[in-house]
C-alpha cells in the first residue's frame, strides 16, 4: 500500500518532569547514563528509544517519556539530584506521519520543519496558535506532538482540519 | 468599442471553452482568461461604474492595479465585493455582477452626480454637512453610507474556511517576471532554498504581455525551488518575515472538499528578491475615463497574452517609447492603428519607425485634449485641432516601479529624474530590488514627463477609482492642503481597494507643478501591508467562531454534560456554571437547589482547573516565604496553609491554599485565572530574582483531576472510599479505588465540612462516577461556577472581583497575613502612604434594607443623601449573589473606612440599571461567622 498522505495516532505513554537540583545536572547525567545508558541530550535534542527517551526541556529540565510507569524510578534513583514530577496523565500525545505531514504540520506549527534544520532527534518546544507544544522528531517525518490534556480534543479538531486536505 | 477575439495568437486554450455569467447575461472565454480578457474578448467594454460620479468606466488595466473594473464576484453567502476583474481567474460557472449601479449598468439614475459635480469636489462632505451639527450622527452620516461604498459584502456568514501556514526559506522571490524567474533560478541552482511567489496563475509576468519574447523557460524539477502561483506577498514584517496571501481556490466556483479558499503564508526569509515589476501611469486629459481608454501596457497584454483585439481603431498617446511598442503589437495583431500621439516635439527615432511601419499618423509634440463618448470612447480631440475617429484609447504616462514592499519597514522611495519616478529607497533588512521594480526599464526607455494635459474640457482623472481629478488636485493646493498626506485625506487620492496604484505619483507630480516644490520635496505618501487587498478570513484561518481561541476541558467535561451542565468559559477553560435538571429552566432556581445541598447534604464540585504548582528543593519553604505575604517554614508535613501574594508594586496579586508534602516538597494552589500569570512570575523570581536559591518547579495543573466535596455529609461520602481521617487543613497522600494514587485535602470554601480529592487525570470521570454513586444515599448534587460563587459570598472569601488589582491586603481584610518578621515581594510598596491611607474603600458586607431588593455588581455606594456625584463616591459593589439560606440577595462591596461603619446604611447607585437601593453595612461573613460548621 501507498504512504498515506497523512496518518495521526494518540499515544499513551508514561512522562515524568525531571529538573536538576541547583549545582546537580552533571550528577543526573552521571545517574541517567548509569542506570538506563542514554546521554541526556543538549538543547533541541531528545535520546533514547521507544522504551524509555530524555527530552530535553529547558536548561536542566528533561522530560522522561517512557511505555511503563517512570515517575518513581526516576524520583527514587534522582533523590537529592534532581526534582521528579509524575505528568503520566498532564500531556495528550499524538505521533503523525505521511507524505503530507510537513505540509499538515505547516499550517499548525511556526517553525522550521525542513530536516535541515529539524533532523530526526530534534526537539521543539513551540506553539501551535495559542496551544503550547513539543515536538519530537522520532524518525524520518514521523513527529510526536504533545499538548496540555485539556486542550487534547481541541488540538486533535484543528490537526483533522489542518490534514483533510491531505487524506 | 468593439473587442473581440483575435483568431490567434495568446496563452489561453482556445480548446477549452468556459461559459460564464456577467450581470445575468452568458458568456463565453477561455481557459487561461481572466474575467477582465473575456469580457473584452466577448465585446464588454463597460463594466463598472465610478464610486462618487458614477460614471460608466471600463477596464483601464490587465492587472492587480485596476481602478475601475471592480465587480461583485460569485453570489449568495460567497459574494465577494470590490473584485477586480483584471485579477479574477476565469473559471466555469463563474457569476460576476457590475456594483455600484441602479437599475442597470447602462442606466444608473446615481449618474446624477455627474451632473452635481461642481458641488462634488474635495472636500464635499466637510463643507456641506457641517450646520446643523447634531445632524451629522442622525441625518448626514447614514445618508452619506447609504450612498458610498462599492459593492455589497454577502450579509450571511463566510461557508468556506481559509488557512494560515509558515514556510521557511533562504531565498523569497517576488515577482516571477523575467528578473524574477533568474533569480530564482540562479539562487536554486546554487543550492539555497527558494520560495518563488506570483500573484498571477501562470508565471512569467511581462514576459506573457510582450511580443517576441520566448516562452518562459522550465524551471526543471529542482526539489529545492517550491513555486507558488496565486500568491500575493501582501506585506513585510520584522525578521525578514513575509505575509503573502495564497488563493487556494478562488478559481473555483466552489472550492474543494476541506479545500481552503485562501490560505495567508508566514514566509520567513534570510533575503528576499522583489521582482515586483512596475505598473503604468495613465495620461490626465478630459475624459481619459471613458470606457475604451485603456493602459497601453494593458493593451499590450490583452493582444499578446489573451488574443484580445480591445478594440478595431485605436490611438496610441505615450509620452515615453512604450508607445512605438504598442503601435506595433497593434499592428502585428491586425488592428488599425489611427495615429501615435506623442508630446513630445522631437519623437525617438524608434516612435517615428514604428508609427511610419503602422502606417499611423505621427502627432508629434500634441496631446489628447478629450476623449468623447459616453459608454465608450468614440473619438479624440487633439491639440492640434483635429479629430480622430477611434474606438480605442492605448495611453502611457509611463511606469512606477512597483515598489511598496520596500517601505514597509520605513524605506523612503527615491526619486529618479532618469525615468520621471520613484525608486526603491531604503530597503527591509534582507531585501535586493530588481528589473523593473529597481527602476531598470531597459536601455531604450525615454520618457518626457507630462503629468496633466493643460486646457482641456471634461473632466482629466487622477484617481479613477476616487473619481479624483486634476482640478480637486488643484483645489487641494489652493485650500493649503498640500502635504501628500493631506492631498490624500482632502481629496481621497490613492485611498480603498487599489491604494493609488495607477494615481499616486501622478497626483503627488501635479501637487509639485502647482506649488513649484518639485516632486523630491513633495515626497509621497506611505505604504502599508497589504499590497492588494486581503480576506479577513484569511487573518482568522481556523481560528473562527468557537476555534477563535483553543478551548481547555477537563477530564470530568464529558460527565457534566451528562449531567445537563451549563458551561461557562473562564479563561480558556469550560467550566460548568451550573447544572439544569428535568423541570428547571433558570440558573437561579438550579444554583439555589445546589446551595442548598452543599449547606445541608454535601455537593460535588469539579475544580481541576485550579492552577497546581509542584515546588520542591532545599530552598523551596524560603522561595514561598518570599513570594507569599505570610510564613511557610512552620507548616508541618501533611497541611495546608492559605497564602496571599502581592505584586511588587504592593497591591494584591493572588491567593490559594498551598499543602506541604514533605520537607523540601510543596504544592500551591492559585485560582483559575491566575494560573499562568503566577507561573509566570514564579518563573521571573527564582530565575531572575533569586537563582542562588535551590528551587525546582512543575505545574501539575494538568496532571491531576481534582474533586471538591462539601457539606456535613461530605465525610459519610468520603469514609465510602477511604478510612483516612484528616484534621482541618490537613492533607494525606493514599489511595483509592483499588490502588489509584490519591491526594487528600480537608479544605473548605464553602464554609462546610468539605474535602478535595485529586487523582491523576484519567481517573478524574471514575472518580467524579464513584463519589456520586457513593452519595446517591446521601443526597449528593453537583454545583457549579454560580454556587460556588454564593456559597464564597456567603463566608466573605475573596475572587477575582475583589482580587482586582486595586486593592491591598489590607483593603481586603487580609493585613493581619503580612508577616513582619521576613521580607516578601510587594512589602516595601505595600507601606506607601496612598496604600495604607485610612480612607481607602475596604471589604464589606451588604445586605439591601428592604426584603427582596436586588443588588448589582458596579453600582457605587454613596452616603445616604448625597447627590450622585464622583465627589461623594465612596466605593462600589464587587460581588452579588442571592442567598437561599438568608432568603435575600446579599454582596461584597468596598467603602471607605467600611469596617467602621458597620450598621450604618449607604445607597447603592446604579445608574446603568436605574436602581437606587439602601444597604445596610455588615461584615462580610453572612453566614456561621463563628465557623462552626468547618468542624461540625
Amino acid at each position: 500500500m501507498d504512504e498515506p498522505g497523512i496518518a495521526i495516532v494518540t499515544r499513551d505513554r508514561f512522562l515524568a518532569s525531571i529538573e536538576a537540583r541547583r549545582g546537580q545536572a552533571g550528577a543526573v547525567a552521571a545517574t541517567i547514563a548509569a542506570a538506563y545508558g542514554i546521554d541526556l541530550p543538549s538543547a533541541g535534542r531528545w535520546a533514547g528509544g521507544a522504551d524509555i527517551a530524555f527530552a530535553w526541556a529547558g536548561p536542566g529540565e528533561w522530560s522522561a517519556i517512557a511505555d511503563r510507569p517512570i515517575a518513581r524510578d526516576l524520583a527514587g534513583r534522582l533523590a537529592g539530584q534532581a526534582a521528579v514530577t509524575d505528568q503520566s496523565d498532564g500531556w495528550h500525545l499524538t505521533e503523525v506521519s505521511g507524505l503530507r505531514v510537513r505540509d499538515t504540520l505547516a499550517k499548525m506549527l511556526p517553525i522550521d520543519l525542513d530536516p535541515a534544520a529539524l533532523p530526526p532527534g530534534a526537539v521543539a518546544l513551540t506553539r501551535a496558535g495559542h496551544i503550547d507544544l513539543r515536538l519530537r522528531h522520532l524518525s524520518a517525518g514521523v513527529y510526536e506532538l504533545a499538548v496540555f490534556r485539556s486542550l487534547g480534543a481541541d488540538f486533535a479538531g484543528w490537526l483533522e482540519a489542518s490534514a483533510a486536505e491531505f487524506r | 468599442m468593439t473587442g473581440r477575439r483575435l483568431a490567434t495568437g495568446g496563452t489561453i486554450d482556445r480548446a477549452r471553452p468556459i461559459a460564464f455569467h456577467f450581470d445575468g447575461q452568458a458568456y463565453r472565454g477561455f481557459a487561461g482568461d481572466t474575467l477582465a480578457s473575456a469580457l473584452l474578448g466577448a465585446g464588454v467594454a463597460l463594466v463598472g461604474r465610478s464610486f462618487k460620479y458614477h460614471r460608466p468606466r471600463g477596464i483601464l488595466s490587465a492587472g492587480p492595479e485596476e481602478p475601475n473594473a471592480l465587480v461583485e464576484l460569485r453570489d449568495g453567502a460567497r459574494r465577494e465585493p470590490n473584485t477586480r476583474a483584471t485579477t479574477v481567474e476565469l473559471h466555469d460557472g463563474l457569476v460576476a455582477t457590475s456594483q455600484n449601479r441602479w437599475p442597470s449598468l447602462r442606466h444608473d439614475v446615481m449618474a446624477v452626480n455627474g451632473l452635481l459635480s461642481p458641488i462634488f469636489t474635495a472636500g464635499f462632505y466637510y463643507k456641506t454637512f457641517m450646520w446643523p451639527a447634531a445632524f451629522w450622527e442622525k441625518v448626514y452620516e447614514p445618508l452619506i453610507r447609504r450612498a458610498a461604498g462599492l459593492g455589497r459584502a454577502a450579509a450571511v456568514a463566510d461557508p468556506d474556511h481559509y488557512e494560515k501556514a509558515t514556510a521557511f526559506c533562504d531565498v523569497l522571490v517576488i515577482g516571477a517576471g523575467p528578473a524574477g524567474l533568474d533569480a530564482a533560478l540562479v539562487a536554486a541552482r546554487a543550492g539555497d532554498r527558494v520560495i518563488l511567489a506570483e500573484q498571477d496563475f501562470v508565471l512569467g509576468g511581462r514576459l506573457l504581455s510582450e511580443r517576441g519574447r520566448d516562452p518562459i523557460a522550465e524551471l526543471g524539477d529542482l526539489p529545492n525551488l517550491r513555486v507558488m502561483t496565486r500568491t500575493t506577498v501582501t506585506g513585510v514584517y520584522d525578521g525578514g518575515t513575509y505575509a503573502a496571501i495564497e488563493r487556494v481556490a478562488d478559481h473555483l466556483a466552489i472550492p474543494g472538499q476541506h479545500q481552503p479558499r485562501q490560505r495567508l503564508w508566514r514566509l520567513v526569509a534570510r533575503r528576499a528578491v522583489l521582482a515586483a515589476g512596475a505598473i503604468e501611469r495613465p495620461l490626465a486629459f478630459g475624459d481619459n475615463d471613458r470606457p475604451g481608454v485603456m493602459l497601453a501596457g494593458a493593451v499590450r497584454t490583452y493582444v499578446n497574452r489573451f488574443g484580445v483585439a480591445p478594440g478595431s481603431r485605436a490611438v496610441v498617446f505615450a509620452n515615453n517609447d512604450d508607445g512605438a511598442r504598442t503601435v506595433a503589437d497593434l499592428h502585428a495583431a491586425g488592428i488599425e492603428v489611427a495615429a501615435l500621439v506623442d508630446p513630445r516635439p522631437v519623437p525617438s527615432a524608434a516612435t517615428i519607425a514604428a508609427a511610419q511601419a503602422a502606417n499611423a499618423r505621427l502627432a508629434a509634440g500634441v496631446s489628447i485634449q478629450r476623449a468623447r463618448g459616453r459608454l465608450g470612447v468614440r473619438d479624440v480631440e487633439l491639440s492640434d485641432g483635429t479629430t480622430i475617429a477611434c474606438d480605442l484609447v492605448a495611453m502611457s504616462g509611463g511606469w512606477n516601479p512597483t515598489l511598496h514592499l520596500t517601505s514597509h519597514l520605513g524605506g523612503k522611495p527615491r526619486w529618479d529624474e532618469k525615468i520621471a519616478s520613484f525608486v526603491p529607497g531604503g530597503l527591509p533588512p534582507g531585501m535586493t530590488v530588481v528589473g523593473a521594480a529597481a527602476g531598470d526599464f531597459g536601455s531604450g526607455y525615454e520618457i518626457a514627463p507630462l503629468w496633466r494635459v493643460r486646457g482641456t474640457r471634461g473632466k482629466s482623472f487622477v484617481d479613477f477609482q476616487n473619481d479624483v481629478t486634476v482640478d480637486d488636485v488643484a483645489l487641494a493646493a489652493r485650500e493649503g492642503f498640500r502635504a501628500v498626506e493631506h492631498l490624500k485625506r482632502y481629496t481621497t487620492l490613492g485611498m480603498a481597494t487599489d491604494q493609488g496604484k495607477t494615481s499616486n505619483v501622478t497626483g503627488l507630480a501635479i501637487m509639485a507643478e502647482l506649488t513649484g516644490r518639485g516632486i523630491p520635496a513633495t515626497g509621497t505618501t506611505t505604504f502599508r501591508p497589504p499590497f492588494t487587498p486581503a480576506a479577513i478570513g484569511a487573518f482568522a484561518g481556523h481560528h473562527r467562531g468557537r476555534d477563535f481561541r483553543p478551548t481547555r476541558r477537563t477530564p470530568m467535561h464529558g460527565w457534566a454534560a451528562e449531567q445537563g451542565a451549563v458551561f461557562v468559559e473562564t479563561g480558556l477553560w469550560l467550566r460548568a456554571q451550573y447544572f439544569l435538571r428535568p423541570g428547571e429552566s433558570d440558573w437561579l432556581t438550579a444554583t439555589n437547589r445546589e446551595v442548598r445541598a452543599v449547606r445541608e447534604a454535601v455537593g460535588l464540585c469539579d475544580v481541576t482547573t485550579l492552577g497546581k504548582i509542584d515546588i520542591q528543593g532545599a530552598d523551596a519553604a524560603e522561595f514561598l516565604d518570599r513570594v507569599y505575604v505570610n510564613g511557610w517554614k512552620t507548616l508541618p508535613v501533611g497541611r495546608c496553609r492559605y497564602g496571599l501574594m502581592l505584586r511588587e508594586d504592593g497591591f494584591a496579586f493572588d491567593d490559594g491554599t498551598t499543602a506541604r508534602l514533605g520537607p523540601e516538597h510543596f504544592l500551591m494552589t492559585t485560582t483559575t485565572a491566575n494560573a499562568g500569570t503566577v507561573w509566570r512570575h514564579l518563573e521571573f523570581c527564582r530565575k531572575v530574582l533569586w537563582p542562588d536559591l535551590d528551587v525546582q518547579m512543575t505545574s501539575v495543573t494538568e496532571q491531576w483531576a481534582q474533586v471538591a466535596l462539601a457539606g456535613p455529609r461530605a465525610p459519610d461520602v468520603l469514609a465510602r472510599l477511604t478510612d483516612v481521617s484528616l484534621p482541618h487543613m490537613g492533607l494525606a497522600e493514599t489511595t483509592i479505588m483499588d490502588g489509584i494514587e490519591a491526594r487528600l485535602f480537608r479544605l473548605s470554601f464553602s464554609g462546610e465540612r468539605a474535602y478535595e480529592i485529586a487523582v491523576p487525570a484519567r481517573h478524574g470521570e471514575a472518580l467524579v462516577r464513584r463519589l456520586m454513586a457513593e452519595g446517591d444515599a446521601f443526597g449528593i448534587t453537583p454545583y457549579g461556577l454560580e454556587a460556588i460563587g454564593l456559597l464564597r459570598l456567603e463566608k466573605g472569601h475573596v475572587v477575582g472581583s475583589e482580587l482586582n488589582g486595586q486593592t491591598t491586603a489590607g483593603d481586603l481584610g487580609l493585613a493581619r497575613m503580612m508577616s513582619a518578621k521576613k521580607d516578601f515581594i510587594g512589602r516595601v510598596m505595600a507601606g506607601r502612604p496612598a496604600l495604607v491611607d485610612p480612607e481607602r474603600p475596604v471589604l464589606v458586607g451588604l445586605k439591601p434594607r428592604e426584603p427582596g431588593a436586588i443588588l448589582a455588581g458596579g453600582a457605587h455606594l454613596l452616603p445616604q443623601g448625597a447627590v450622585a456625584t464622583a465627589a461623594n463616591d465612596q466605593g462600589y459593589v464587587t460581588s452579588v449573589g442571592y442567598s437561599p439560606q438568608l432568603g435575600s440577595w446579599i454582596a461584597l462591596g468596598l467603602l471607605a473606612r467600611g469596617r467602621e461603619r458597620l450598621g450604618e446604611t449607604v445607597r447603592a447607585y446604579d445608574p446603568v440599571r436605574g436602581r437606587d437601593t439602601p444597604v445596610e453595612v455588615v461584615s462580610p461573613v453572612f453566614y456561621d461567622p463563628e465557623g462552626s460548621r468547618l468542624h461540625g
